[in-house]
């Protein structure tokens, strides 16, 4: 399961976020396991039950407030029993000031005190944003990421077919690349799939034969681009492994499946004297025209139908 | 070289689908394959091809195959005919 510390919610969002550590520094390694945020307003009322204690506990306005307004010997008493429950953190937005219990309970119970200047709900959207991100299914594979013409093609086929000379190609035509030979992919929600390079960057590219070449550095900065989303995957086969898979209309797409989200697939045939790259270009722009509901197959077959029908009339 | 009387006897005639079925088909054989509507000869792997031959339902064609299985192949393409390709 994925999992992170509030060290490093801290640290990622030191800047963003204006946020300053308070109290509580011995508990920076606390785990974050869900990617959740709340405010902690019942757990300050004393009442503790279904209290989702994996979360990060907002305090802002309203539960400084009322901590001012209730009788100090309860106020310390809820705050130890919240501080008990293995709170990750504990956040106070809007720049405002603790109750004076609390800095020296949270620095008693390991549990970090942050502050931030950002008004409550925003503070709440963005880090269920980071922390969303930082949770979302994650895959590596191998493939190559191209955006061409805006659409994000991954392409994928067994090692040596020809990948990174397709996305090469693409690239000397003046589209980019994402990544090569591994491709991360984050789901995002609900169904939107992102790729992004692996650890080494996706400026890098093997090419049987050359070696390892620096795309940046030859083509530009035009060349790539550091993420994209996944619209289509062309999974380059050999001719004689197709058999009766391969689409010959086009009416409807076939779909694969990544992390669970059905993505269009074409499956491209390879034989000599092919230009893969002119092919997936063509493929991106046909993709363009169906998704601006021109779908140029299902006319074909509408108007074969019509001529036949016509024909037939005629006899 | 063999040939043989074909008749299109699906309601929509040959239409894309079956057009698909007999090129996917042709495939499977090394032999060379036409169909023939009067004057007009088609290669069996060529779904314009095929399309153009502007078959509608009590249509009657010719199948010509050439080469070392065009018995099994001529066989195979009447078959999917007499099925009317699955339809109707």
């Amino acid at each position: 399961m994925q999992t992170t510390t509030v060290r490093n919610f801290f640290e990622d969002n030191k800047e963003i976020f204006n946020l300053r550590l308070l109290a509580g520094e011995q508990g920076l390694d606390n785990p974050i396991t869900v990617p959740e945020v709340q405010r902690a307003s019942l757990a300050l009322a004393g009442f503790f039950k279904d209290f989702a204690y994996k979360r990060i506990q907002v305090l802002g306005y309203c539960e400084i407030e009322y901590a001012k307004s209730i009788q100090p010997d309860t106020l310390q008493k809820n705050i130890t029993a919240l501080l008990k429950t293995g709170i990750p953190c504990l956040v106070i937005t809007k720049n405002l000031s603790p109750p004076e219990v609390l800095p020296p309970l949270c620095d008693s119970s390991s549990v970090p005190l942050l502050v931030t200047n950002f008004p409550t709900v925003e503070f709440i959207s963005c880090a269920t944003d980071y922390l969303a991100s930082l949770f979302a299914p994650t895959i590596e594979l191998h493939g190559s990421m191209v955006d061409v013409y805006g659409v994000g093609i991954l392409l994928r086929g067994k090692a040596g077919i020809g990948k990174s000379e397709c996305a090469l190609a693409l690239v000397k035509k003046g589209h980019r690349l994402i990544a090569d030979d591994t491709v991360r992919i984050t789901r995002h929600k609900p169904n939107t799939l992102i790729a992004t390079p692996g650890k080494l960057g996706g400026n890098f590219m093997e090419i049987r034969g050359v070696g390892i070449i620096d795309i940046e550095k030859l083509f530009g900065i035009r060349a790539i681009i550091p993420q994209k989303e996944i619209e289509l995957v062309v999974t380059l086969t050999p001719w004689k492994e197709i058999g009766e898979k391969l689409e010959r209309i086009g009416e409807k797409y076939q779909y694969t499946e990544l992390l669970g989200v059905p993505v269009p697939e074409i499956i491209l045939p390879l034989s000599p004297g092919k230009s893969i790259s002119t092919l997936t270009e063509v493929i991106a722009m046909n993709h363009m025209l169906k998704t601006h509901g021109e779908n140029s197959a299902k006319e074909f077959v509408k108007r074969v139908r019509q001529s036949l029908k016509t024909e037939s009339e005629q006899e | 070289m063999i040939e043989k009387e074909l008749t299109v006897t699906n309601e929509l005639g040959l239409h894309v689908r079956p057009a698909v079925l007999i090129v996917q088909r042709s495939s499977n054989f090394k032999s060379e394959i036409w169909l023939i509507k009067g004057d007009k000869k088609v290669n069996a792997r060529s779904i314009l091809n095929l399309l153009s031959l502007q078959a509608p339902r009590g249509t009657h064609l010719k199948i010509v195959a050439e080469g070392d299985d065009e018995e099994e192949a001529v066989e195979a393409i009447c078959k999917l005919f007499e099925e009317k390709f699955g339809e109707d």
